[in-house]
């Protein structure tokens, strides 16, 4: 019943295409996190589907029933804004209750739904408190009570954790998938977090200047990313990227630049010899580089530019020639402890290759 | 280059507020240090007064073995870069970066070829003629770097410089900063709230909170070896969890928590056999728990998976053990498939990663 | 082709609506500035004369007039309280701005209601106080008033603007070595330029309209021009041609000013946000 579709929307401000031809589907009890860069196009997004902004072209679909039309009250359709937009006249619990008494509930059920939105946000304490009270973060989660008391078809929350400070970010944002699991109403949440947005998602929408670059599930959109720009997106810290030449030596594929040579295995050898494709952009995540202080097979050695620890891991800039790139690594199976200057082996882990043509940017089958 | 040492410095606003509180410090000519804590620990105060914007209470600032209380800021040949930048906006990249020199009645030759020098060395040649509206936000933060950098000052105070730039810039620019800091050697003192950034960064980190210092140490010590339940706390993410509950001392020694039950291997219950309270607070990292295989019973959690949230090449666990929600940091390619909510999962630690706090006292016992 | 006819057509619509409305607003001014360029006879005739041949007695004569000597007299009380008020008027509002005084509240709105006295109210003991000071008559005791009520005026508006600077800018060049005076002329002060613009205008209108106190204080010496025009009205009859030319003549400064700061001015008006 509430299945969310949009089909080649396109939104225009004056001259600029704020969305261009963007299409995808929210399946009925899913949580759909668009993310993307600011100024991408994602707010606007949730305001298409609002009913706030009207496409310039395309179809918007709510459970199955074209949308267009229908006013944005009568979508039924619970908000989160990231401006807050609470009422500065009205204490905490007011604030709630305005929504409610729209729907006309009754006493105790008002009192029920406020009670346990009170204990879901941890808000006991500051429930007779005017927002001017508040801390940014406690303000936020006021207003993202204020879309949970009620129990519409469809979530939209626009940055809902945005003013939080990063511990209670990563704890809120597992208290709202958990939410959301249990109520099962469709939301769209949007984020320019990719972090938060692999967390929370079932459906990843990653947008680009208004476009729509990958829709998947975070493990797809992180294990098989479609293009350059989602492929450095997704993961932190970013993806490392290679441009290489395409050279053939005795039967075999290799991928050469000044400062390394990579051989590939026959089936991408093939592959790239079918296509005729001279240069390649490789790309390899930081926890797919793997260091030591013996060379091995495939490996090449690189100089330690900087090391940043961090918790079980560190997080190493490494240089050959004059191409700098990272890798993370966990200390406890690292077996030595780097130092800057230090000069160390590496090479890139098999089956986490990430291909793409640099004219297309797209992804180039094969492994990964 | 010069050493800097705190001593016993306190900080009072008005009679009410006790911003800083008995503050020892000593960091070594050309490290980083990074103050880290909560927003209102006392971090930016102390900064402050080094910085000489705001007069100790009471205690000792030492430069180089020269107290600077007294001094006026600009006699301290100290530099700062602002959260803000603190960029003029009524003057050109060109005229910012020459400001501090003209205080010091160099000449003109020479503040054209210092200026030269810096803008080649920071990549600024091409916007020296253009005003900071007009700039992106790193190359604003250059020009604040570089404004910083001009005087060779013989300490640099940095609060929180990174925290105008988005995520992914951030993490860039901060090993940019860490590489620069290493080639220039110049001793840094840094401020911020954010524990990811203070790890990568710091030779040295000093934990504050409600005014006080919590410890003193390298990123790796701290992270390993939290001296309080607070550090231990807020280094690490996601924060390090947290059960509390009571040793009970049977025929063998095991914890009892909130619906949690806890025995440990023969090690641990030695060393656990030392701590004299009953009541105590565990602690355990999220990346420190492992699946267990079936037959284990030791240092061994079971539970029933709650919320799963991929995170790059990691799934990060809520398991729901007992009446506790205790958080697990799993590599996918460890695990046989993607957990599902409600599935029962077993994870245990080893003896090193297991932390106790005494819950009044919040001091770490093991 | 039609949606076009019609776009057009709203557009000029909408243009003469507008220099209507314009019209009617500046007909005073138009009205003035036409008179000052017609003989005695035809200011009078109705209907009113469109078109005619102008002629430049008016000006000729207010030129060797008193009224010059008058114009001269205000511009300088005005120029003179202008400049005494923004320097005044600045460094009070920095010291309210940026260090702590006690109960600067309670000075603040103290100073901002002498700028709300009605000047009726003070100006029989100004004229009993300049009295007694042999000032009746000089273009200082004028400065001296107007100074009152610019000062109050420039302090409150400044304030505003001084409030707006990131207290960083300042720390950051005390850091780079230069003294409190310093960091006040060569960062704060810049900064609030479009400040200085919008309050020099308002304190320089003020002083060269005022009235009441002028025509109280002054008798011959120190006559100023609103004094003088005033004057130009006598019971012999009234030349509203000389008495539009000087009033022509006496808004040119004004005018100039304005133009003179126009840019720094929009954005004073806009309270002069940073960034």
């Amino acid at each position: 019943m509430s299945e969310i579709r949009l089909e080649n929307v396109r939104v225009r401000y004056g001259k600029n295409v704020v969305l261009n031809d963007v299409s995808f589907t929210v399946p009925e009890g899913s949580l759909c996190v668009i993310t993307g860069p600011s100024g991408c196009g994602k707010t606007t997004v949730l305001r298409v589907i609002a009913g706030l902004t009207k496409p310039e072209r395309g179809m918007v679909y709510l459970g199955g029933k074209p949308a267009l039309h229908i006013l944005p009250g009568e979508r039924d359709v619970a908000m989160c804004f990231q401006t807050f937009a609470l009422y500065p006249h009205m204490t905490v619990r007011e604030n709630w209750m305005f929504p409610l008494y729209a729907e006309k509930l009754s006493p105790q059920e008002m009192a029920r739904r406020i009670e346990e939105v009170t204990r879901l946000l941890h808000m006991e304490f500051l429930l007779d408190r005017y927002p001017g009270q508040l801390s940014g973060g406690q303000q936020q989660r006021v207003a993202l009570g204020r879309a949970l008391v009620r129990r519409p078809r469809i979530y939209l929350l626009d940055e809902p954790l945005g003013n939080l400070d990063a511990k209670l970010r990563v704890e809120m944002r597992a208290e709202i998938r958990k939410i959301q699991e249990t109520l099962g109403i469709t939301t769209v949440y949007v984020t320019h977090d990719q972090t938060e947005a692999q967390a929370v998602a079932d459906i990843m929408v990653v947008m680009d200047f208004g476009e729509v670059k990958q829709v998947g599930t975070p493990e797809e959109v992180y294990e098989r990313p479609e293009n350059l720009f989602v492929a450095g997106f997704i993961g932190t810290p970013r993806m490392n990227f290679f441009s290489l030449e395409v050279q053939e030596n005795g039967g075999r594929v290799f991928l050469v630049s000044r400062a390394f040579s990579l051989p590939l295995d026959a089936h991408q050898g093939a592959l790239l010899r079918r296509q005729g494709i001279p240069e390649v952009i490789l790309g390899v995540r930081p926890e797919n580089v793997l260091c030591t202080l013996q060379p091995g097979s495939g490996s090449f050695p690189a100089v330690l530019e900087v090391v940043e620890p961090q918790s079980n891991e560190y997080i190493l800039t490494l240089r050959r020639e004059d191409v700098t790139f990272k890798a993370r690594l966990r200390r406890d199976t690292l077996g030595f402890t780097p130092e800057v200057g230090q000069k160390v082996w590496v090479c890139f882990e098999e089956n986490f290759w990430h291909l793409f043509d640099p004219r297309t940017e797209r992804r180039l089958e094969g492994r990964g | 280059m010069a050493t800097l040492v705190l001593e016993k410095l306190n900080l009072w606003y008005g009679q009410h507020t006790h911003a800083v509180r008995d503050v020892d410090l000593v960091v070594e000519d050309g490290e980083l240090c990074v103050f880290l804590g909560p927003s209102g620990c006392g971090k930016t105060s102390t900064l402050r007064m080094i910085a000489g914007f705001v007069r100790p209470t009471s205690g000792k600032i030492y430069l180089d073995g020269q107290v600077i209380n007294d001094l006026y800021p600009g006699d301290r040949n100290v530099a700062m870069i602002f959260q803000s930048y603190a960029l003029y906006p009524h003057m050109t990249v060109r005229e910012q970066l020459a400001f501090p020199l003209q205080a010091r009645r160099l000449s003109r030759q020479e503040i054209a070829k210092r200026v030269e020098e810096i803008a080649h060395f920071l990549h600024l040649e091409d916007f020296l003629d253009r005003y900071p509206q007009e700039l992106s936000a790193g190359q604003r933060q250059r020009v604040a770097i570089g404004r910083a950098l001009i005087r060779k000052p013989r300490l640099f105070l940095m609060d929180e410089p990174l925290s105008q730039l988005d995520a992914r810039l951030r993490v860039e620019m901060r090993a940019n900063l860490r590489k620069l800091q290493q080639e220039l050697r110049i001793t840094t003192v840094y401020v911020t709230h954010d524990q990811t950034e203070a790890q990568g960064l710091a030779d040295k980190i000093m934990v504050m909170h409600q005014g006080r210092v919590q410890q003193v140490g390298k990123p790796i010590e701290i992270y390993e070896n939290p001296a309080n339940l607070f550090v231990a706390g807020f280094i690490g993410m996601p924060a390090m969890n947290f059960l509390r509950g009571v040793l009970v001392r049977g025929e063998r020694l095991a914890f009892q928590g909130n619906g949690v039950r806890l025995c440990f291997s023969k090690e641990l219950e030695g060393k656990l056999t030392g701590v004299p309270q009953e009541e105590v607070i565990l602690g355990i990292r999220p990346e420190h728990l492992v699946l267990a295989p079936e037959e284990k019973e030791e240092n061994t959690l079971t539970g029933e998976v709650y919320v799963v949230e991929p995170q790059s090449n990691e799934y990060i666990i809520d398991l729901r053990v007992g009446g506790e929600i205790v958080k697990v940091r799993l590599e996918k390619r460890n695990l046989p498939g993607s957990p599902r909510g409600g599935e029962r999962m077993r994870v245990f630690f080893e003896d090193r990663y297991l932390y106790v706090f005494d819950p009044v006292t919040e001091k770490r016992l093991l | 082709m039609r949606e076009e006819t019609k776009v057009v057509i709203r557009r000029v619509g909408f243009l003469v609506v507008a220099l209507g409305i314009t019209l009617a607003f500046m007909f005073p001014l138009v009205w003035v500035v036409l008179a000052s360029l017609k003989t005695r006879l035809e200011i009078f005739v109705l209907p009113p004369k469109w078109v005619f041949l102008p002629t430049l007695q008016n000006y000729r004569d207010i030129l060797h007039s008193d009224f010059m000597y008058q114009l001269k007299n205000s511009l300088l009380v005005a120029a003179i309280s202008t400049g005494v008020s923004l320097v005044f008027g600045s460094l009070t509002a920095y010291g309210f701005s940026r260090y702590p005084i006690r109960g600067s509240d309670n000075v603040l709105f103290w100073i901002l209601s002498l700028r709300m006295l009605p000047p009726i109210a003070v100006v029989i003991p100004f004229y009993l106080l300049f009295r007694s000071l042999g000032l009746l008559d000089t273009t200082l005791a004028l400065v001296l008033v107007y100074c009152i009520f610019n000062i109050s005026f420039s302090i409150w508006v400044l304030k505003g603007f001084f409030d707006e600077i990131p207290i960083e800018l300042e720390e950051a060049a005390k850091l780079d070595g230069y003294s409190p005076a310093q960091v006040f002329f060569r960062v704060s002060l810049p900064l609030v330029r479009p400040g200085l613009a919008t309050t020099a205008i308002f304190c320089l209108i003020q002083s060269l309209n005022e009235f009441l106190v002028a025509l109280t204080l002054t008798t011959r010496k120190a006559v100023t021009a609103p004094v003088g025009l005033a004057k130009l009205q006598t019971f012999l009859g009234t030349d509203w041609g000389r008495i539009s030319a000087a009033a022509v003549i006496f808004m040119i400064p004004v005018v100039v000013f304005t133009v003179f700061v126009r840019n720094e001015l929009i954005r004073g008006m806009s309270f002069g946000r940073m960034r």
